[in-house]
């Protein structure tokens, strides 16, 4: 009724702060939090890119000159990183294989394949995700070290070619459950064998899951801290976190800060440059893991 | 071969022999499919986890030979350990304030990031992305963050406003907290699956309270908070459970202090089996650790159904 009396002309509602506000809450409150949620990465970039005289004032943002050098003098000259990057990629290959291929494989076994006690070895591998490694951790110290595996990379990688991940196991069991048994039926009319139609079958339809498993494996290779601290003293032999952590744990860090930073932010990057092709797969990870 | 009741016989046993060598073969092949986990289980878990229960009974100093002692470490840590005891009361302390921060800002984010459009795409990476940021190196950042003097937040503070706040990680009142602002800058992975969860609700539920002109409050009491109970108490397990367990933060961070004040529990025990290697000592407090996690996950899964609503399809 009113919008008629309204001459045409200004049919632009005059602009009422109060309104205004309330029709944007959302996206103010939104904006805020997103700024804070995003100083520390900000920051961290910023203050790797800063010459030492400029860290002495950190409120500042940009960095002016922008100090490059800082990334090879932590890769390169004054600290290892780039052997500690070398190490981490390695250690999450490797790991991440073992992961994929182990748990592909267990998994095949307990959804696809009927066998006298397979529930309760089911119910058994699924207990295992209770435990936590702190109650572990003193008799694989000690095994490894009777295997005379300290020092070496086989602690961080070997267990994951024997499906040390229960959790991976159970979500590949879930999604393979779900493929259609005619087309495994077909296979084996055909005459391959549960080793071919694994490989040739399963394995091809089950792409997306695998590659949840994979991204899942590598954060968790990546990020992994107390299995390196414990089985790793050889300073060459140092994966990024515990690098990092040994440089940040320097009584000199308070002169070092924007090198500190560069380390991290070499941490951090494969990680984004991860993240940046393959969201979708991160975000189906949360989903699969957290609905099911 | 002349009764004719006898007659199909020969046609049956071949064919149930067939039968029977498939599910044998189909059983060996199971086994060989879950042999790789089975070595595991024994070498890496079910293995280790009985060893442990085994030295949690002995006195153990790598050196010498294990010495039975019996529950002699069990006694030692609830008699004469005040140590044991403080950090069991600040993982305590840890995880009950941390679970409903993260939960409730888990949530909060949700609800302002649940609208479809491709802005909210933006923010919702935004606040996930800490989350995928490795754990040392996010301590590292949040570290040099808190660090009083070429820090961020004190100099920030100082600077514009001439406020003079704490040094965090070396205060008693602070430390605990600042490890704990940490996993809430952290929450990105809490608050994806309360999305998911938020997007399960069905619409009709809030198109109705509309036309009885709920409030907004109303309806998030009313809809959103009983829908929701299924995902809070999936995220109660799941937080729970990783705060309990709380190492390498807290090692970065603090390093136990300041006077133990952040000496949490599994860094006690790693002081303790790995730095003075009394590993028997050690055992015990990780047998001590299952029984509480069990103990209170058990806690949580039985008052469940009280506060958790099932009804949504």
């Amino acid at each position: 009724m009113t919008a008629l009396e309204v001459p045409l002309v200004e049919r632009r509602k005059p602009f009422v702060l109060s309104q205004w506000l309330r029709e944007n809450l959302r996206y103010i409150v939104l904006f805020g939090l997103a700024a804070l949620w995003l100083l520390p990465v900000v920051l961290m970039v910023s203050t790797s890119l800063k010459t030492q005289s400029q860290t002495l004032d950190p409120t500042h943002l940009l960095p002016n000159p922008i100090a490059w050098e800082n990334y090879h003098a932590v890769l390169f000259e004054l600290f290892p990183f780039g052997r500690y990057l070398l190490n981490s990629v390695i250690v999450s290959a490797l790991a991440v294989t073992g992961d994929v291929l182990s748990c592909a494989f267990i998994a095949y076994g307990f959804a696809r394949l009927r066998f006298p006690g397979r529930n309760v070895l089911f119910v058994l591998m699924i207990s295992t995700m209770m435990f936590p490694f702190a109650v572990r951790m003193i008799p694989l110290f000690l095994i490894f070290k009777e295997l005379g595996w300290m020092n070496t990379f086989l602690p961080l990688v070997v267990p994951s070619f024997f499906g040390a991940h229960a959790f991976f196991i159970f979500l590949l069991h879930e999604f393979f459950k779900g493929i259609p048994g005619s087309l495994i039926e077909s296979a084996r009319i055909d005459g391959a064998n549960e080793l071919q139609i694994w490989w040739r079958v399963v394995l091809p339809l089950s792409k997306p899951a695998l590659a949840v498993v994979a991204i899942l494996s590598f954060e968790q290779s990546w990020n992994d801290f107390l299995p390196p601290l414990l089985f790793l003293n050889d300073t060459r032999l140092y994966t990024l976190p515990l690098g990092l952590f040994t440089m940040a744990g320097n009584d000199d860090v308070a002169s070092s800060w924007h090198l500190v930073m560069a380390a991290a932010t070499t941490m951090v990057l494969p990680v984004l440059i991860i993240f940046t092709f393959a969201q979708k797969y991160f975000v189906k990870g949360i989903t699969m893991s957290g609905i099911k | 071969m002349t009764n004719p009741a006898t007659g199909p016989a020969p046609a049956t046993p071949p064919a149930r022999k067939k039968r029977l060598k498939s599910e044998t073969r189909e059983a060996i092949w199971g086994y060989i499919f879950i042999s790789p986990w089975i070595i595991g289980f024994l070498m890496f878990s079910a293995g280790p986890i009985v060893a442990t229960f085994y030295l949690s009974l002995t006195s153990y100093n790598v050196v010498q030979s294990p010495v039975w002692v019996g529950l002699d470490n069990y006694i030692r840590l609830f008699t004469s350990d005040p140590a044991f005891q403080k950090s069991l009361g600040v993982t305590l302390e840890y995880t009950l304030v941390r679970v409903p921060l993260v939960i409730a800002v888990g949530i909060g984010l949700a609800i302002l990031v649940n609208k479809p459009s491709r802005v909210m795409n933006v923010f919702r990476l935004i606040f996930y992305f800490p989350a995928i940021i490795p754990l040392v190196a996010a301590s590292i950042v949040w570290l040099w963050m808190l660090s009083p003097q070429f820090g961020f937040i004190n100099p920030f503070f100082r600077d514009s406003f001439g406020i003079v706040l704490p040094n965090w990680l070396k205060n008693q009142s602070w430390a605990l907290y600042a490890v704990i602002l940490l996993g809430i800058w952290q929450v990105g992975q809490t608050m994806m699956i309360f999305l998911a969860g938020l997007q399960e609700i069905p619409l009709e539920l809030y198109e109705a309270a509309d036309i009885d002109g709920a409030s907004t409050w109303r309806k998030f009491r009313s809809i959103t908070l009983p829908m929701l109970t299924p995902t809070i108490y999936f995220n109660c397990i799941i937080i729970f459970i990783s705060s309990f367990q709380v190492f390498a933060a807290v090692f970065v961070l603090t390093n136990g202090g300041p006077a133990n004040r952040t000496m949490v529990y599994v860094m006690y025990l790693y002081r303790r089996g790995i730095e003075f290697l009394q590993m028997g000592y050690a055992s015990a407090m990780a047998i001590i650790l299952v029984l509480i996690v069990l103990a209170l996950t058990i806690l949580i899964m039985t008052t469940s159904n009280k506060w958790v609503n099932y009804d949504r399809t």
